[in-house]
């Protein structure tokens, strides 16, 4: 074939290639500014880790998936060198990239591990159309698209094998021999001698030879070109949107607004205010469905799915590219406006519905193989309907009035906090400065009759233990995490300031909560608005003390009456990676507990967060309810007990457990009021 | 020292709270060692004026096509110049929506201070102080009033009926009001009827839960017999067994009767939140240990299949 | 038919926080008491909103207080008024005094309307529009509502219930009284008190927040008025009610009868 020709095919498939990839990501410019090239170091190791390493890909749950995908992605890596030299071929047969010719060692060991890959492509091609096809796993959505792109690499593969075999054919005929196996080359030797059974006259081979070279490069230049369209762009943004991916402690901190800035944008209105690495995550859902697995919103029949989202981000963004690009070029602040004006409202691509329906779990973002933020979206969808249209479930305005009057959801009196242990005598931070933590106890610790006796049972522990503590009693005011959660930003920040300064008036270093919802916007999201301190989850605390010899395994046997299993908050195992601490605590006070069948990283949601608590649930069926039967199956037909480490997580599961009929059969308790009825003191 | 008591009328029938009022007003005579005058204002209120007089005490009947709405624009000036007219140092009523509305114009072309919603009287003579509820009555405030006329309403369920005693004198009041100068008219009153009160507005509401396990029916005939509105807790309306809008909690309905029943209810914070405000509550529940029994003024461990029932019977038989 | 209206808001305790009295019966203890907005002045500045979204205007709104009162003008301002105006007084408030500083108020601005809550859930007294209605001699609509339901389409568009007409001269008002719903016509300028069914209040923007801090809100002292503001219900002793006793079991039907019908007397 004339150069000229593959000149052209070159040209044309990179330049359309370009274009059409320029096309989706060009527009991003018109998006939010998100700094995301700070820390390096930890870039890095993310990309290598999640990237090349494709941790989340081989998740223990996925495994079989996970190995086929590595298989197809190791062929990319290895074999992008491999379709440079090919191209150089259809110019010159003897064409080899520097140091890769087939006489050196380097080049015979590439062209040995380019055939394994090619082996291993085959296989997960074939493995991948049999899932797709045969198979069917539920998070999958069926589409021709993924069954050609499969066709595709398939067909490159197969490609590639009939050119190297015809190759090494002729070689061998033209060394006067027959095509032998060969173990350093094991694709194209299997090729050759399949080949050569075929027994086909010379100019047959030589035009298959030729054709497959020709049919493989056409092949790359149309797969190329296929990929900007479908979710196979994700060839291209995955490993750049890893690398740019939300360093710790990610989605569980929520981004601050400056409230008091001109022209803040205060959620988001339309497709602009997403940032542009919110629109490249869209760009890069590989549609792959694992955000569905443990999903309680989507699991529950709620009109929500990530995938989804990304999908009609991913369509909406490209529909509104000539908008976004208008924007982006907008000289003036008006001719900006004029073009933002074009844009629809954000809440007509993704339903309120939708965005409503999540608990801010944090599944999604823990299982996305390509860490894809997929929360702080639809928080920013709340923020408008909150702030600005100030719209949204009826259920809000008492919630947000009473946060604001009596700094707690259920409106009770603020000089009511401390009624919970008026008789236990507990010091306050106002009085003493003797004191090493501060307890933060939180709303529900502090109303919540309930939860009051787990506040009790802490205090019990910590005495056992002889630990300092103190707490703010009636100073003491919601973290806001439930306000930030449910898009009101202002009253957020209005709480956490009120909270911030009482710390700093009381100099509080180390605060020790019940709560995972508090413990997260203190720990986490506190910092950005100027409290910094050290936090712990009572359970955390507990098993540092066991740890430290403050705090005794029980003399007495563990009593193996009653079976015991244990719900993970999910704003402690996967929002703040803590999932042996509360496993530690109960250890400690001799309990043997059996783990249910999603637990760790994988726990079901009771269906609390996300300000979910505050709102009524009148979708599909109830999480909560679901959640209480696995756990009802784990313990089996005798029932037992739950053990849980959070408010939410209790109240949740105490009416999923009666709303399946079990009150009588299986109680709901704290981890620490099953430690503070077992431990004694040091000896 | 005179007391001068608005008496309250409607369709020519006595309100019974008046009844309420006249003693109150009795009250106060016997402490500032004054008589007790009654005002009756409307259109062909003749005949009940002499049926007020049966109460022992001098009747003032105005009677006048202008006044036959309780508009307080036209009735506040009668009442105005016939207190002066008795020099009534006290000017009462009944504290309904008439005496509410009414009774403040009146203190204002006094120049009197007033209090509203007594519930009982201190002191005698020139110093007779007023005893009313503050801050929804979670404070009992013991006020005086500093100006020459005092005026003052009183809730009617802190003051006997009124017996008769004897009777008084009925005489003609002129009355000078220009209808036509009036900036306030009448334009119509509809009835609104009650075969159940609204959740949000009734004084007494029963409210079932759980413990009900769907039958509602106990809890239906005690809120008929009193006349009471009907809640639910969560549980009963997600289980399907109640309509939503019967909800009473922190994401249904907050409501504050003077009654709250809950029956087969434990009384999570959810619920409590939305029923706090109820001046006296009652719970039923078959687990000594349910939450709302914190919270209850009176509790019953039983079952309310049968405390229900009992509760209603006992209604039934005191009427 | 443009109107100028004029709404009071009055800082009252918080009920939720438990309001203590002092042991000397002076006064309520106010340390660790939340404040906020009169609930039913709340209403008030709603439906003064929706006759403005509705017919234009201007919708301002007083308060007579210490300097802590403005919180509650900002509330409104927030929730869309458009200039507040602080009386500053510090000391006891009655109905008396309070109904003679809206009188200057009113000749200050010449409203069309004046909205106010019935009562204010602190002293609780229901006086002070009927009283400012005689001063002024201007027709009175009390415990203005509304007969649809807070739940209806009506509310859901944020309808005023009260009703502009005569060529923007007269109101019509609906208003609960015992038995029944009466309506009043009322010719403006007029007193209308608002009671708890008339709308729900909206909940401010944060837009409506931020420019609420630049609304202005003319400050003018009580004793400038030349008014008399020497209380005329004077408060002499605080008690608190006899205490609820919570968690009285009773063991039978019976006991509990005698006592709902003797003790509380509520049946």
């Amino acid at each position: 074939m004339p150069p000229v020709v593959i000149t052209a095919l070159f040209v044309a498939a990179l330049g359309a290639f370009a274009y059409n990839a320029s096309r989706r990501l060009l527009p991003l410019a018109a998006l939010r500014r998100d700094d995301r090239l700070d820390r390096p170091a930890e870039r890095l190791r993310a990309l290598l880790r999640f990237g090349f390493g494709q941790r989340r890909v081989l998740d223990a749950e996925e495994r079989t998936a996970g190995v086929l995908h590595v298989l197809l992605f190791g062929a990319f890596l290895v074999l992008a060198l491999r379709t440079v030299t090919l191209f150089g071929m259809a110019f010159d047969p003897e064409f080899h990239l520097p140091g890769l010719s087939t006489a050196s060692s380097s080049g015979r060991g590439y062209l040995f591990l380019k055939d394994l890959v090619v082996l291993g492509a085959c296989a997960g091609s074939i493995g991948f159309l049999w899932r797709r096809l045969v198979t069917r796993p539920a998070r999958l959505t069926r589409s021709w698209e993924g069954v050609l792109i499969l066709c595709f690499i398939l067909g490159l593969m197969v490609t590639e094998l009939l050119f190297d075999g015809a190759g090494q054919l002729g070689a061998a005929y033209a060394r006067g021999g027959v095509p032998t196996f060969d173990a350093l080359a094991p694709g194209g030797s299997l090729a050759a001698l399949g080949l050569h059974a075929a027994a086909l006259p010379a100019d047959a081979l030589h035009a298959i030879g030729a054709s497959a070279l020709w049919l493989h490069l056409g092949l790359v230049a149309v797969f190329l070109n296929f990929l900007p369209f479908g979710k196979h762009f994700h060839v291209v943004t995955a490993l750049p949107n890893v690398y740019l991916r939300a360093l710790a402690p990610g989605s569980a901190r929520l981004r601050t607004l400056d409230l008091e800035a001109e022209g803040t944008s205060y959620g988001a209105a339309t497709i602009a205010d997403l940032s542009w690495k919110e629109g490249l995550d869209a760009l890069s859902c590989t549609e792959c469905g694992r955000c569905q697995t443990h999903c309680p919103a989507h699991l529950t029949g709620k009109p929500l799915s990530h995938k989804a989202v990304n999908g009609a981000l991913k369509r909406h963004l490209v529909a509104s590219a000539p908008a976004l690009l208008r924007v982006a070029r907008a000289k003036d602040p008006e001719a900006r406006g004029a073009a933002l004006a074009e844009l629809a409202p954000l809440s007509d691509v993704v339903a309120p519905d939708t965005f409503w329906s999540c608990t801010t779990c944090g599944w999604c973002e823990t299982a996305c193989p390509v860490l894809i933020e997929n929360l702080p979206r639809l928080v920013d969808l709340r923020r408008q309907q909150v702030l600005v249209d100030a719209s949204g479930p009826d259920e809000l305005a008492r919630v947000f009035k009473n946060l604001e009057t009596q700094g707690n959801p259920w409106g009770i009196g603020s000089n009511r906090r401390a009624e919970w242990c008026a008789d236990l005598d507990v010091p306050r931070a106002s009085e003493t400065k003797d004191f090493e933590y501060l307890f933060f106890v939180g709303c529900a610790g502090a109303f919540d009759d309930r939860q009051k006796k787990v506040s009790r049972a802490i205090v019990t522990i910590l005495r056992a233990a002889g630990v300092k503590f103190a707490i703010l009693g009636e100073e003491e005011t919601c973290t806001g995490d439930a306000a930030r959660r449910l898009g009101n930003e202002y009253l957020f920040q209005l709480l956490a300031r009120q909270n911030i300064e009482t710390f700093a008036r009381h100099g509080v270093t180390k605060v020790v909560t019940q709560c995972p919802h508090c413990l997260n916007a203190i720990k986490n999201e506190y910092p950005d608005l100027g409290g910094r301190y050290e936090v712990v989850h009572h359970t955390e605390l507990i098993a540092k003390l066991v740890a430290d010899g403050r705090l005794a395994r029980p003399a007495v046997a563990a009593l193996a009456e009653e079976r015991i299993t244990f719900h993970d908050p999910c704003y402690l195992a996967r929002h703040n990676d803590c999932v042996d601490a509360p496993r530690r605590a109960l250890s400690a006070a001799g309990i043997a507990w059996t783990e249910p069948e999603r637990s760790g990283r994988t726990a079901l949601c009771c269906g609390g967060g996300g300000g979910r608590m505050w709102l009524e649930e009148k979708l599909g069926s109830r999480v909560n309810r679901r959640r209480a039967e696995e756990l009802s199956a784990t313990l089996g037909p005798n029932g037992g007990t739950v053990a849980v480490g959070c408010p939410f997580c209790l109240t949740m599961l105490k009416d999923g457990v009666a709303e399946t009929g079990k009150e009588e059969q299986i109680r709901v308790l704290d981890v620490a009021e099953l430690v503070a009825a077992r431990v004694s003191l040091p000896p | 020292m005179n007391v001068l008591i608005v008496a309250e009328q409607a369709q020519g029938r006595l309100r019974k709270a008046t009844l309420h009022a006249v003693t109150a007003g009795r009250e106060v005579a016997r402490r500032t060692g004054g008589c007790v005058h009654l005002a009756l204002l409307g259109k062909g209120v003749a005949q009940l004026g002499e049926e007020l007089a049966e109460y022992g005490a001098d009747v003032h009947v105005a009677d006048a096509p202008v006044l036959e709405h309780p508009l307080a624009e036209a009735h506040a000036p009668v009442v105005a110049d016939l207190a002066k007219a008795l020099q009534a140092t006290f000017v009462g009523a009944a504290a309904t929506a008439f005496g509410k509305d009414l009774l403040p114009r009146v203190a204002a072309r006094l120049d009197a201070g007033m209090a509203t919603e007594v519930l009982s009287f201190g002191g005698d003579g020139r110093n007779v102080t007023f005893r009313r509820p503050m801050w929804a009555g979670n404070v009992l405030a013991e006020v005086e009033i500093a100006t020459a006329v005092k005026v003052f309403t009183v809730r009617p369920t802190e003051f006997a009926s009124a017996a008769k005693e004897g009777k008084g004198a009925v005489s003609s009041v002129a009355v000078s009001v220009d209808a036509a100068a009036l900036k306030t008219r009448y334009a119509g009153f509809k009835v609104v009827k009650s075969e159940r009160p609204e959740l949000t507005e009734a004084r007494v509401v029963v409210a079932g839960g759980r413990g009900t396990k769907g039958d509602f029916t106990p809890v239906e005939a005690l809120a008929d017999l009193l006349g009471a509105a009907i809640g639910a807790s969560r549980a009963a309306v997600d289980a399907g067994w109640v309509p939503n809008d019967w909800q009473v909690g922190q994401t249904g309905k907050v409501v504050a009767p003077e009654l709250y029943v809950a029956a087969g209810i434990s009384g999570a914070i959810q619920h409590l939140a939305g029923m706090k405000g109820s001046k006296v509550i009652v719970a039923v529940n078959k687990d000594p240990e349910a939450p709302v029994f914190q919270l209850a003024d009176y509790g019953l461990v039983g079952d309310l299949f049968k405390v229900l029932p009992e509760l209603a019977a006992k209604v039934k038989a005191s009427r | 038919m443009a109107l100028k209206i004029l709404v009071a808001a009055k800082r009252v305790e918080d009920p939720e926080s438990k309001i203590r009295v002092k042991p000397d019966g002076s006064g309520i203890v106010t340390e660790g008491v939340n404040y906020k907005l009169n609930p039913f002045d709340e209403i008030a500045v709603e439906e003064a909103l929706r006759l403005k979204e509705k017919h234009g205007g201007e919708v301002v709104v007083v308060s007579i207080g210490g300097d802590r009162c403005v919180t509650e003008i900002r509330a409104a301002l927030a929730m869309g008024a458009d200039r507040g105006v602080l009386v500053g007084h510090e000391g006891p408030l009655d109905p008396v005094v309070v109904s003679a500083v809206l009188a200057e108020v009113f000749a200050q601005e010449k409203p069309d309307l004046v909205l106010l809550g019935k009562q204010s859930i602190d002293d609780d007294q229901n006086q002070a529009g009927q009283y400012l209605a005689e001063r002024l001699v201007l027709p009175q609509a009390t415990f203005a509502s509304k007969t649809e339901s807070l739940e209806s389409e009506a509310e859901q568009k944020k309808e005023p219930g009260l009703v502009l007409g005569g060529g923007g001269k007269t109101l019509t008002v609906v208003r609960e009284v015992d038995g029944g719903v009466e309506t009043l016509e009322v010719t403006l300028p007029a007193v209308v008190t608002t009671d708890l069914r008339l709308n729900k209040p909206r909940f401010a923007s944060l837009p409506g927040i931020m420019k609420a801090k630049k609304k202005a809100v003319r400050q003018v002292s009580a004793a400038s008025l030349g008014v008399d503001l020497a209380s005329k219900v004077v408060v002499k002793m605080l008690a608190e009610p006899p205490s609820r006793k919570g968690g009285v079991k009773v063991s039978n039907v019976e006991e509990l009868w005698s006592k709902l019908h003797d003790e509380a007397k509520v049946l």
